[in-house]
């Protein structure tokens, strides 16, 4: 289960789950203007929204392309 | 631990639901496989949904597991076209139940899950009500907080309007805070927010680093032209901007705006209608449809003449006319060939240049001033930001007063030196000639490419203010051999139409007949990239031809070139050139999961569908076989969901920091 660190200006609120997280979010204890870091220590703090978005973006990537991609042939007549 | 993620998905939830589960409602039941049901509801669903829901991820929400069962029980399928099943409710209000307790089972709160049941058992009486109004009978209904008005848009290079429909079915301007009703389409980047319009160009003339105007020429690319206040800015961001704030003066007459028509250019392409689009919904907008400003100056010139019929107003006329519209906005020119019979409006042919504008006749009156300044001074105005932003400000007037004069002075302040050049408006005429001329020939190609001639025309309509210009009128009614009409206001027709649209689209969702119709063509030829047999080079292979009339569907076959092959790339472009690197690359569509031990040659179906506002879309399918393949439409210069998110939550907090 992934760890999250919660800031809130220079005070860091703790440590919580991403349910406890999640959960944080919708009783209204935090706020999506306080600031996340997705990892236990390090300096990778981000906004709340930009981190949802960054997730959103993960969960939406396409697969990579096959490196064999052929363009096909098409009859031009 | 409590759980106020289940009840937050439950209460939201089945309102976000309900809204966009009838979005497929009348489409064939095809629509629940071949993408349309997750381009439709899945996706803009989940869009809307609370970031708390969203932090926990669509795959730990199950959200596609979720849809695929109300796709099962929600509809029923028997029929041509989808329409809610009699007990979409009851099935929706279960599906609900079953979600809120996966999510439980994840806080392993085994009472809470018997609560949040026996909470959801109360049926939709009270969240579900938008469901209970549309499954029964099939009727559509607004939701509780759906407010009884859409307005129409006209988002201008340099100007902009907002419109609305009244209670009588006149369509009818709103002014801005400074009682006008044309917004200048600038955003002045301050540090404290925004501010938009005839403020931001004063400021702009102070700190042009500061000021982003004609984002719209700039729509379809990555960037803004220029870094603003130090930053690099998608175009579609300033363009939210300036609608946040129409929005912003419609609900101060009208109450909460959230549905919008905004019009396009005819000559648009794809990724710049796409970039419009996403303007709009960076502004907190629903955009229920993006429309041609030359359509939509010529719905209003219908409603006008009383072609058309509103609810107010009765029966319409059934006498068919040939109506060529001219539209020189501030930086884009169309011309379209519309037919009207009745209540129907059709194009028949259109072109134009996304790079010609009012813009461009006042940077040459721009040039010929700096020059004749410099002559005189030693000092190019040119050459210093400040004073040329002022002196296009100084042109922009003298042009308007050339309409009407025969002599303007234009006021020049360079570096400490004031001067005052005149300019004569046959010098105006002779420096943009070249520019009028490139109209002309347009609108001759126009009228060639429907197979019309000039005495099927009957009426000429101007619009953009642009078109107030005298040398316009002049070479028009030689081209054409008669008097244009002026009956329609250059400046805000095109947002009277998109009204008018915007109403007609309220209508038909709440299951009234429309009082018109538009059948629009698209304005650039779609192809895909392949490679010519006999040369091995690659061409542009044209699958749909420009001026088709849209919606339009085709089907191209493409075969696997090796064994095994799992996927099929297609490169779609737009434009009429046998050459690929003189089209538009509009995208990628990617076709991928083919199914494993497929012999060389296996047929693939790719289809490309061209909606009637000129977006496309893009799926597949194998001959033989019945799985899904799924087929990416990778566009270039798309801002991604990740960014659409970050800009959309900036635009809302600077228009909150504005409102303080």
């Amino acid at each position: 289960m992934s760890k999250f660190r919660v800031r809130r200006g220079p005070d860091v609120l703790g440590t919580f789950t991403d349910l406890e997280l999640a959960e944080g979010l919708a009783s209204g204890r935090f706020s999506e203007f306080d600031v996340v870091s997705p990892s236990e220590e390090g300096d990778d703090w981000m906004p709340m929204q930009k981190y949802v978005a960054q997730l959103e973006a993960e969960e939406n990537a396409p697969p990579p392309l096959d490196p064999d991609d052929e363009p096909f042939r098409i009859d031009l007549g | 631990m409590s759980n106020n993620l289940a009840e937050l998905f439950r209460e939201h939830g089945k309102q976000v639901v309900a809204k966009h589960l009838r979005a497929v409602v009348g489409q064939p039941p095809a629509a629940l496989v071949d993408g349309t049901y997750e381009r439709l509801v899945v996706g803009p669903a989940w869009k809307e949904m609370p970031l708390p829901c969203k932090l926990l991820g669509r795959r730990r929400l199950q959200w596609d597991e979720f849809f695929e069962r109300l796709a099962a029980v929600a509809y029923d399928q028997s029929g041509p076209l989808l329409k809610f099943a009699p007990d979409a409710t009851v099935q929706t209000t279960a599906a609900f139940k079953e979600a809120v307790a996966r999510i439980d089972a994840l806080f392993e709160t085994t009472e809470r899950t018997v609560e949040s049941v026996a909470d959801s058992s109360e049926g939709p009486a009270d969240t579900g009500r938008p469901v209970d109004e549309t499954a029964p009978d099939g009727e559509t209904a607004d939701e509780p907080d759906t407010p009884p008005v859409a307005v129409g848009i006209d988002l201008g290079t340099t100007y902009s309007a907002i419109s609305f429909v009244d209670e009588q079915g006149r369509p009818c301007s709103i002014e801005n805070t400074g009682g006008e009703n044309l917004t200048p389409s600038v955003v002045f980047f301050d540090d404290d927010g925004h501010v938009v319009g005839r403020e931001a160009r004063m400021a702009g003339v102070m700190d042009p680093d500061r000021v982003a105007d004609c984002a719209k020429r700039d729509m379809g690319r990555p960037h803004y032209r220029k870094l603003v206040a130090g930053e690099s800015i998608p175009p579609e961001v300033v363009s939210s901007i300036v609608l946040r704030t129409l929005k912003a003066d419609a609900e101060r007459k009208l109450g909460p705006v959230t549905k919008v028509v905004i019009t396009v250019p005819a000559y648009f392409d794809e990724p710049r209608r796409r970039a419009t689009m996403d303007a709009g919904r960076l502004a907190g907008l629903e955009v229920l449809d993006i429309v041609n400003e030359p359509t939509a100056a010529a719905v209003c010139y219908g409603y006008e003449s009383g072609f058309v019929r509103t609810a107010a107003s009765g029966a319409g006329d059934q006498q068919r006319r040939r109506v060529l519209v001219y539209d020189l906005g501030g930086g884009t020119f169309d011309v379209t060939l519309l037919e009207i019979q009745g209540n129907s409006f059709r194009t028949l042919a259109t072109d134009g240049d996304v790079r010609l504008g009012g813009k461009d006749w006042d940077e040459r009156l721009v040039e010929l001033v700096a020059e004749r300044f410099a002559e005189e001074h030693g000092d190019d105005p040119r050459e210093d930001p400040a004073s040329l932003q002022e002196l296009w400000e100084s042109v922009e007037a003298a042009k308007k007063s050339l309409t009407e004069l025969k002599k303007a002075q234009v006021y020049v302040n360079h570096l400490g030196k004031r001067g005052r050049v005149e300019v004569t408006r046959d010098e105006f005429e002779d420096v943009t000639a070249p520019l009028l001329d490139r109209t002309q020939h347009t609108t001759e190609l126009v009228v060639r490419q429907a197979g019309a001639s000039w005495d099927e025309i009957d009426r000429v309509l101007l619009v953009g203010g642009s078109t107030r210009m005298p040398m316009v009128t002049a070479m028009l009614e030689e081209l054409t051999g008669r008097p244009v009409d002026r009956s329609l206001s250059p400046d805000v027709s095109v947002a009277h139409g998109a009204a008018l649209y915007a109403q007609l689209l309220l209508s038909r969702s709440s299951g009234v007949e429309p009082s018109f119709e538009l059948t629009n063509v698209n304005s650039h030829s779609l192809g895909i990239v392949g490679l010519d047999k006999e040369t091995g080079r690659k061409v542009n292979h044209v699958l749909i031809p420009k001026n088709t009339a849209l919606p339009c569907t085709v089907d191209k076959v493409c075969r696997t070139a090796k064994e095994n092959q799992r996927s099929v790339k297609l490169e779609v472009l737009e434009g009429e050139s046998p050459r690929p690197d003189q089209c538009t690359l509009v995208g990628v569509s990617s076709v991928r999961d083919l199914p494993e031990t497929l012999p060389a040659g296996t047929r693939v179906h790719v289809r490309y569908e061209y909606e009637a506002n000129g977006r496309l879309q893009v799926s597949a399918k194998i001959d033989g076989h019945d799985e899904r393949v799924s087929a990416v439409f990778a566009r270039e210069g798309d801002i991604d969901a990740g960014e659409m998110q970050i800009w959309s939550e900036y635009v809302a907090h600077q228009a909150n920091r504005d409102r303080e």
